[in-house]
Formats: structure tokens, C-alpha cells, sequence
């Protein structure tokens, strides 16, 4: 496909500049930044500062500019051609939609489902008479009712108040337990701390270059609108957009550092690993005060609820792609889809089932997903009729762009090895 | 939940008054301010859940610090901090006492304790004037058993002279989970399988038959685009 925008050397044109209003008017990274955080990146978090302090902190700037470079593929290639992110596989071949629709119905469902586990978890922390199944069904009931109820607006304005919230909850716990703010600098240079950080490295490649957050902004994108057919247009809502997923990024990597905070001030000393994200709340409480659990509890909350929230989001989302459905959130499909995601999540709560086996099944697809999804975008966004959105290595800009997708893709690669391959099998042994 | 161990809002330091009265007013303020805010912290703030013990033996002061709740299957972790004033190296030990009848209600970093694993214990030695602190890790309530709060005693030995702090925790209901690899395998791939054909009928209903593997028309541009999507730059 030849077309006007081939001949004009790639990112010669410039932007519009954006005044500050505009800069507050950005609500998507928002909705990214409360996916992202969710209670995997709290153990992970918890871990990283309980074994190594804040010395593991750049992974997340590390891991952010993949993730940030990931989402920008998905993103050059609907403003290209219009075209939703589901549009790739089905451009592959149609076998590729059919994995697609299966992997995303299974990590949509056992992801909202150990989210609202944690949810469940939290209410029975503060109220201890409530069963965990009754907390979680609570929970998932509250996160379908908002988005039955709610426009993709509202939606924005929730999520990044929910995004302070969890921030400040977070930041307040952790000032409670004692941050060392000379620590946490230094922890941004790259290091290697001590036996066991590749492993939260690849931890942390798993949870940051997350397959669907990949491909749910486009779809934030035609919510708000934001797409034109001039090339000005597209110019101009890539660099807003831009910012938008930057900040979001950014976000889900400063709301790591007070939970490091915690965990270095009141587990490393002693020498505890926390084992998953509740056992670092009951451990700040005789050291920092009930406060500090309470906020941490409540931050956790937050980062949870939105997490199941945003789960079941990208998922229907991405159905409605595959099936070429309207992408509204206040449509009939949609929330027919929704009804759909809370029957089995909640399912799963009252089943008891051990958490353990889905992680398995949960882990073996996304092992899957992440060199798929990346080795798709690297054959996408590499062919000729990407057009002004095309890699061209004439301008620095041109050339610092294929270096950072390159890296983003390689590290999808190994972060689906390293899940299927290494935890994956490490669980497996271990049972 | 323990009323004993309900700390107090920490006392605020007392600024230097200075003898500018607008200053000296404005001093007044502030410190009415926190005296609402500590009122107001003691007022709402929970008590304390924490054990939180402290005291000498032998002139090594030891503090104690560990949750009195934890969730079924969770871990809970037991904390101590010893300070040695002396002039001499102390060795310094903790250990969790578990009734008899209770033993089988633990475990260790979530699995079923066995004599190697309970009970906990740990030493470690402080050298002269130095600060040491060591933990019981990974203690588990275990599932299966009714919630109640066990009557549990913290044994601490400083150079050969003994104390003990009890140490009541109360367990609430955790994630309850069933046992059986053949169970949590095979329920969530059914689950998963029989959802994903209540999605495909859903939705082969809804949408075209062939959809999923038609590539969609270009989006097309909103009807009153924001106005800065087509500026230029100046």
C-alpha cells in the first residue's frame, strides 16, 4: 500500500505544542498506571525491598521504557491504518484470533479473579467476619456495577482519582515505617545487588510488559475519540499520547518505591522475605503502627479493585475487537461481555480452588502470549506500508526508536521463556 | 486485639517561641492544630494490634514485636531486637511455645509443620554495644482448624537467664482453598472451556459469523474532532 504519508521522510513533521491545561487533561495513563498495579507488582515490590532495599528500583525505569515502546508499536499501528490492535493477528492469519480469543478469556478471568481474592482478603483485614468469599463476591459486584453503570468518561475521572489514592495510602504507609530518600535515588543506577535479583527482574519483565496493556490504549484511544485521517492529526495525538502512556508508566514505577520503603524498613532488617502481598501489611503493624497497615490495606484495596477493574476491561475490550464489535464501554455487547468475565471470577472465589494450579494454567498462557503479541508487532510495524510511521534509520529520533523496540520486543521474548520455561516448571516441580 | 499495647500519638517537639507576638500567634495556632490532630488520631486511630514487648535482662534491653491476628495460611512473622550496653558479647535467644494440642495447628512458610520446623527458634550473639535484631519467620496458622486465639508464650534466653512474654494471636478466616492437584487443575481449565464457548456463542451471536477472522475497516474520524488534534505547530 503506497500512500502520501510514504514520501515524507518519517518524523519530520512536528507536533503541535501542548499548554498545560492540556497536560492535565490526561487521563489514560491514568487507567494504564491502575492496570498495571495490581497485586502482583505489590508482592513483587515487597520482595525487591525486603531482599535488596531500593536497589532493584531501576528495573521498573528499565522495564518502563519496554513497556512504554510496546504500547507506542500498538499505537503507530492503529494511527497508520485505523485499525484495532486485534487487527494484527487476524492480518497473520486467522489461527492466530482463535489463540487470542481463548488467551484472553482465560487470563482475563483468573487475573480479575486473584484480584478480587486480594480485595476479599483486604475487607476481611478490616472486618474479620466477613468471609473471603462474601468479600470478594463484594468486590467484583462493586467493580461490575461501575462499569455497567459508568461511561468511559466517568471511568478516566475514577481511575485517576483511585491512582492518588493508592499513591497517597501507599506513600503515607511507607513514611510511617521510615524512607530513606538518599537510597531510593541511588537506586535508580543499574545493579546488580546479590543472588536472587534476576529472578525479580524477570518477575518484574512478566508484570511490566503486560501483554493486554499493550493493546488497550488504542482502545482508550477511540473512546476519547483521538484518531484523524490527516497526518498532522496522527502527528499530534501520537506525541499526546505519548506523555499520556508515559505518565502512566511512570506512575505504576513510583508506586513501587513506597512499598520497597515498607518492606526495607520493616522486613529486611530481620531478615523476612514476605511471601505474598498481605504478609507485608501484618508486619508493618507492630513496627509502624495500625495506621500504617490500615493505609497499606487500603492502598491495596484500591490497587486490586482497579487491577480486576482493568482486567475484565482489556478483556472485553479485545473480544469485541476480535468479533469487530463497536469499542464503547456504555454498549450493549459490552456489557453483556461484562456479565459474562464476573460469573466465572467470582465462580472460581466460592470453588476454592487452589490459587497455586490456576497461576499454572494463567502462567502457561501468558508464556505464550508475550512472544507472540511481540514477535506480531515486530513483523507489523517492520513493514513498508506502515507508511510516515515506518522504521527509518534517517533521523536520530528514526534510529533511537528501532533500538527501543528492538529491546522491548527481545525482552517479551524472554520474559514468556522465563514463564514458561523457568516458573512455570518451577511450580510445577515443586507440587 | 490488645488495649494494653495501644501506643500513644508520638509528643510533638516544642518549637522555640519567638517574641514577636504575630509570631507567638502564629506558634499558638500550629500547636492547636496538632493538639486537634493528636485528638483526633486517638480518637479514630485502632488500637494497636501488635504485641509489642520491651525490657531488660542481664543489661541487654529486648524488644518484641509481633502481629496478635493473622489470616489462616498466611505468614506471620515474630520480631526481636536486642541491644547490648554491656561490655561484653551476649548470646541472645528466642522461641515461639506452642501448647501440645495446638502443634498440628502450624506450619512453616505455609505447609504442615513437622518436628524440624516447630517448634521456632533462633539465636544469635551481640557483640558490645552493638544492636542486633533476628526474626521467626514464616509461622503459619494453618487451615482446617476453628478460629480461636491461641494462648502462645515467647521464651527469650540473654546469657543463660530466661524470660517469656505471652503472646496471644487470634486467627480469622484466610483463603480457604480445596486440596487435590486433580481438582484445582482440572476445575479452572473447565471453567475456563465452558466460558470460552458461552463467550463464542455470545458473541457469534451478536457480531458477523465470520468476524473473527475478517480484518475491520479503517476507524473513521470523529464527527467534531478536539479542536488540537488538527493544530500546527507555529
Amino acid at each position: 500500500m503506497d500512500t502520501p504519508d510514504a514520501k515524507i521522510t518519517p518524523w519530520s513533521l512536528k507536533p503541535a505544542r501542548m499548554n498545560f491545561r492540556a497536560l492535565l487533561s490526561l487521563g489514560s495513563g491514568s487507567v494504564i498506571a491502575s492496570f498495571y498495579i495490581g497485586t502482583g507488582d505489590v508482592t513483587i515490590g515487597a520482595n525487591m525491598g525486603a531482599l535488596f532495599g531500593f536497589k532493584l528500583w531501576w528495573t521498573y525505569l528499565v522495564l518502563g521504557i519496554a513497556g512504554w515502546a510496546l504500547i507506542d508499536m500498538s499505537v503507530r499501528y492503529f494511527l497508520r491504518f485505523g485499525r484495532t490492535p486485534m487487527a494484527i493477528f487476524k492480518d497473520i492469519h486467522p489461527a492466530l484470533s482463535v489463540y487470542m480469543f481463548v488467551a484472553i478469556i482465560v487470563c482475563a478471568t483468573f487475573g480479575a479473579y486473584s484480584q478480587w481474592a486480594a480485595c476479599a482478603m483486604v475487607i476481611s483485614g478490616f472486618s474479620p467476619s466477613v468471609p473471603i468469599e462474601l468479600g470478594g463476591a463484594i468486590a467484583a459486584l462493586s467493580g461490575l456495577l461501575f462499569l455497567l453503570l459508568g461511561a468511559y468518561k466517568r471511568l478516566e475521572t475514577a481511575f485517576v482519582l483511585g491512582l492518588l489514592v493508592l499513591i497517597v495510602c501507599f506513600f503515607a504507609s511507607a513514611i510511617m515505617a521510615g524512607i530513606n530518600a538518599r537510597e531510593a535515588v541511588a537506586g535508580l543506577i543499574p545493579q546488580a545487588p546479590g543472588d536472587g535479583w534476576e529472578a525479580l527482574f524477570s518477575s518484574n519483565a512478566g508484570s511490566m510488559i503486560n501483554a493486554w496493556l499493550i493493546l488497550i490504549y488504542p482502545y482508550t484511544m477511540l473512546e476519547r475519540g483521538w484518531f484523524s485521517n490527516s497526518l498532522q492529526g496522527k502527528v499530534n495525538i501520537l506525541h499526546r499520547a505519548r506523555i499520556d502512556y508515559a505518565w502512566g508508566i511512570l506512575a505504576a514505577g513510583l508506586v513501587a518505591l513506597p512499598i520497597m520503603a515498607a518492606a526495607a524498613a520493616v522486613a529486611r532488617p530481620f531478615g523476612i522475605v514476605p511471601r505474598g502481598y498481605m504478609d507485608l501489611s501484618i508486619l508493618l503493624e507492630p513496627l509502624a503502627g495500625p495506621w500504617s497497615t490500615y493505609l497499606f490495606l487500603g492502598g491495596l484495596f484500591v490497587a486490586a479493585w482497579t487491577a480486576g477493574v482493568g482486567w475484565w476491561l482489556c478483556g472485553a475490550y479485545a473480544l469485541l475487537d476480535i468479533f469487530n464489535l463497536p469499542i464503547k464501554l456504555d454498549s450493549k455487547p459490552m456489557r453483556t461481555l461484562l456479565i459474562l468475565f464476573f460469573i466465572p471470577s467470582t465462580l472460581l472465589l466460592v470453588l476454592r480452588v487452589n490459587p497455586v494450579y490456576q497461576m499454572l494454567i494463567f502462567s502457561a498462557f501468558l508464556a505464550l502470549v508475550f512472544p507472540v503479541i511481540g514477535l506480531a508487532m515486530l513483523y507489523r510495524i517492520t513493514r513498508k506500508d506502515m507508511g510516515y510511521f515506518r522504521w527509518s534509520l534517517g533521523s536520530p529520533q528514526g534510529v533511537a526508536l528501532i533500538g527501543v523496540d528492538l529491546f522491548a520486543i527481545a525482552l517479551s521474548i524472554y520474559a514468556g521463556v522465563y514463564l514458561g520455561w523457568v516458573k512455570f516448571g518451577d511450580i510445577f516441580v515443586s507440587r | 486485639m490488645n488495649p494494653a499495647t495501644c501506643r500513644p500519638p508520638t509528643p510533638s517537639r516544642n518549637r522555640p517561641q519567638s517574641s514577636s507576638f504575630r509570631v507567638r500567634n502564629k506558634n499558638t495556632v500550629i500547636a492547636f492544630r496538632k493538639n486537634v490532630l493528636a485528638l483526633c488520631l486517638m480518637t479514630f486511630a485502632p488500637c494497636a494490634f501488635g504485641l509489642t514487648s520491651e525490657g531488660f535482662v542481664d543489661d541487654v534491653f529486648y524488644s518484641v514485636y509481633a502481629p496478635d491476628w493473622t489470616w489462616q495460611g498466611r505468614d506471620a512473622n515474630i520480631m526481636a531486637v536486642f541491644e547490648n550496653s554491656t561490655n561484653s558479647i551476649a548470646s541472645c535467644s528466642i522461641s515461639l511455645v506452642v501448647l501440645k494440642d495446638h502443634v498440628d495447628h502450624f506450619g512453616r512458610n505455609g505447609a504442615p509443620a513437622t518436628p524440624e520446623t516447630i517448634p521456632l527458634s533462633t539465636e544469635i550473639s551481640v557483640p558490645p554495644g552493638e544492636t542486633r535484631r533476628i526474626a521467626l519467620t514464616g509461622f503459619t496458622a494453618l487451615h482446617g482448624f476453628p478460629r480461636q486465639t491461641y494462648p502462645l508464650v515467647l521464651s527469650l534466653r540473654i546469657n543463660d537467664t530466661p524470660t517469656s512474654v505471652e503472646y496471644p494471636l487470634r486467627t480469622i478466616r484466610g483463603q480457604a482453598v480445596s486440596e487435590g492437584r486433580a481438582v484445582a487443575l482440572g476445575v479452572p481449565i473447565g471453567v475456563a472451556l465452558l466460558f470460552s464457548a458461552a463467550f463464542a456463542f455470545v458473541l457469534r451471536r451478536t457480531g458477523d459469523r465470520d468476524a473473527w477472522k475478517t480484518v475491520p475497516l479503517s476507524t473513521p474520524e470523529p464527527d467534531h474532532p478536539e479542536s488540537w488534534i488538527h493544530q500546527t505547530r507555529k
